[in-house]
């Protein structure tokens, strides 16, 4: 087998997908820094999030980046309806994202609090039953190219 | 090896879920003496006061270290870990008492919502315990595809827990070729069912039509998979940094398992089986993976064998599905009879046995416990973790590849 480097080039593994962009220089001069939080989800959709670091995605082509604190995120992802417990530290995560943030919520089953009635502010999506990478990654771009979060 | 699986409390009496090899099912607890994980699985610590010297380095539980909500105690001696205390209750949704009173069919779908991980091993677990209740019997087809789905769960498991080991290890080059294998069983598992995670396809009694052609074809593309996966992994055992990371790392010994009883890759590393597997039919001559370092190498390299025994396994399971494929679907109903059963169920999960015990009145859940695998390797993670030097954390925690949300339910 080839050295590591040689072998990942050979194999082509990034896809081009048909997502409708703005123009390309748009999409490289404005990036997406995004911190995600598990609310409790039985793992389907940390998952998902964790697939989406494939090479197949190329985020970083899309100028969205994972970051490891809320501080330094323009978007905080909630994954899954949040259980009691939960709840406090997602306030506390949003507490701490510097201004302008946006609020992302992606849920899968019916088990955990509703969104609705926790009165998030700065909601940008709500995505229900969408859990694959290709739905995310398509919100996750729209959102970047909302103007919203520069 | 004798392991307690759980207490059974129901109003004032307890009970002890025990499997002994032989038997599985409930003793008196007169006999918790012969048990050591009686003690914390009653919660009955002597202390959990650190020494006045050490420091609590609290992780979690939401932290970019950190894939799922949990929180670890660790105190620590300079960089040395002393103890750990590992807190996943921010993951509790109290699956087992959403399951009361609903109806067997309704409990499946919650089952399923344990862990997706294991999400088609916790399926088969519910459904054959309800099978057992009701005397229904699945056909030769769903037996074998109940088996082949589960091995095929196994195989995109292992690949996430050696991705994530990888990553933990700064092997970061073959952390993302793996996670495009993940992603590429993933999006196999799809194309056959419309479900990535192999949800909603088993129902109790039967399993969702598939043709022949459409298996053999979703067979094909697994097998591609693996065998990209053989050549990444025999190519990452000649990093000796990465080895070297993973060898005598989170050591485990057989006084853990006595007090512990965990289960899975993590027993298989210590050179000793409890799967499960051993005594299904439908494997001709089914022989574990066996591996003798009990450290995080050694459960790394158990889960690289069982993907390719795996893939093997389930090639077999098809020649032996194609005389059989044309039996059609039953469609099953349950009447609610009001008859009390009790009923008790296991599924060789990808982490280690998963076990239902369920009560049932008529129709409705009256009571369940579910004995999960990572509940178990969390308590083993905690013990693997003392001595260990802040570094070696990520490694021994992957290693085990355990699910807090399973864990908690």
């Amino acid at each position: 087998m080839f050295l590591w480097p040689i072998y990942g080039l050979s194999k082509k593994y990034s896809k081009k997908f048909e997502f409708k962009t703005n123009n390309s220089k748009t999409v490289f001069k404005k990036s997406l820094h995004v911190f995600f939080i598990d609310g409790g989800s039985d793992v389907e959709l940390l998952l998902e999030f964790y697939s989406l670091l494939s090479p197949k995605y190329n985020l970083h082509a899309y100028g969205i980046f994972f970051t490891n604190t809320p501080r330094h995120a323009d978007v905080l992802v909630i994954l899954s309806r949040p259980t009691q417990k939960m709840l406090p530290i997602i306030q506390e995560a949003i507490s701490q994202m510097p201004s302008p943030y946006g609020v992302m919520l992606i849920e899968n089953s019916n088990i955990g609090l509703y969104f609705e009635k926790l009165n998030l502010k700065n909601v940008v999506a709500h995505l229900k039953n969408v859990s694959e990478p290709t739905g995310i990654l398509k919100k996750l771009i729209e959102i970047a190219q909302g103007g919203l979060i520069c | 090896m004798k392991r307690l699986l759980g207490i059974i409390k129901k109003e004032d009496s307890e009970q002890l879920f025990v499997n002994s090899g032989s038997f599985v099912g409930l003793v008196d607890n007169s006999q918790s003496k012969e048990f050591k994980a009686y003690k914390w699985q009653k919660e009955l610590f002597e202390s959990k006061e650190p020494k006045d010297e050490l420091f609590n380095f609290r992780l979690g539980p939401s932290s970019g270290a950190l894939l799922e909500s949990v929180t670890f105690n660790i105190f620590t001696y300079g960089e040395r870990i002393k103890e750990v205390y590992i807190d996943n209750s921010y993951k509790s949704r109290s699956i087992e008492k959403l399951m009361i009173k609903k109806d067997v069919f309704e409990g499946l779908r919650l089952a399923e919502q344990i862990c997706t991980s294991f999400a088609f091993s916790h399926s088969c677990a519910y459904s054959k315990a309800i099978e057992n209740a009701f005397n229904i019997q699945p056909s030769y087809k769903t037996k074998i595809m109940r088996l082949i789905f589960i091995e095929t769960e196994r195989i995109f498991n292992h690949i996430y827990v050696i991705s994530r080991l990888a990553d933990a290890a700064a092997q970061k080059v073959l952390a993302n070729h793996l996670i495009y294998l993940f992603d590429e069983i993933l999006e196999n598992n799809k194309y056959l069912f419309k479900n990535r995670f192999l949800k909603n396809i088993n129902s109790i009694g039967t399993i969702k039509y598939i043709s022949l052609d459409q298996l053999k074809i979703f067979v094909n593309k697994l097998e591609n998979i693996v065998n990209k996966f053989e050549k990444l992994y025999k190519f990452s055992l000649k990093s000796e940094n990465y080895l070297d990371r993973l060898h005598n790392t989170g050591l485990l010994t057989t006084d853990d398992f006595e007090e512990f009883n965990f289960d899975g890759p993590a027993v298989k590393a210590m050179n000793f089986s409890l799967d499960t597997r051993s005594f299904e039919d439908l494997f001709d001559d089914f022989k574990p993976i066996l591996e003798e370092g009990s450290d995080a190498l050694s459960r790394m390299i158990v889960r690289a064998k069982e993907i390719f025994q795996s893939i093997d396994l389930i090639k077999k399971l098809l020649i032996k599905l194609q005389k059989n494929i044309d039996e059609k679907n039953k469609n099953i109903s349950i009447d609610d009879d009001q008859q009390k059963r009790n009923t008790i169920a296991l599924t060789e999960s990808p982490s280690g046995t998963i076990y239902y015990y369920i009560e049932l009145v008529g129709n409705k859940i009256d009571y369940v416990y579910v004995a999960t695998p990572s509940f178990f390797l969390v308590k083993a993670m905690e013990k693997a973790l003392i001595g260990q030097i802040f570094t070696d954390f990520t490694f021994t925690v992957e290693s085990f590849g355990a699910f807090f949300s399973d864990a908690a339910k």
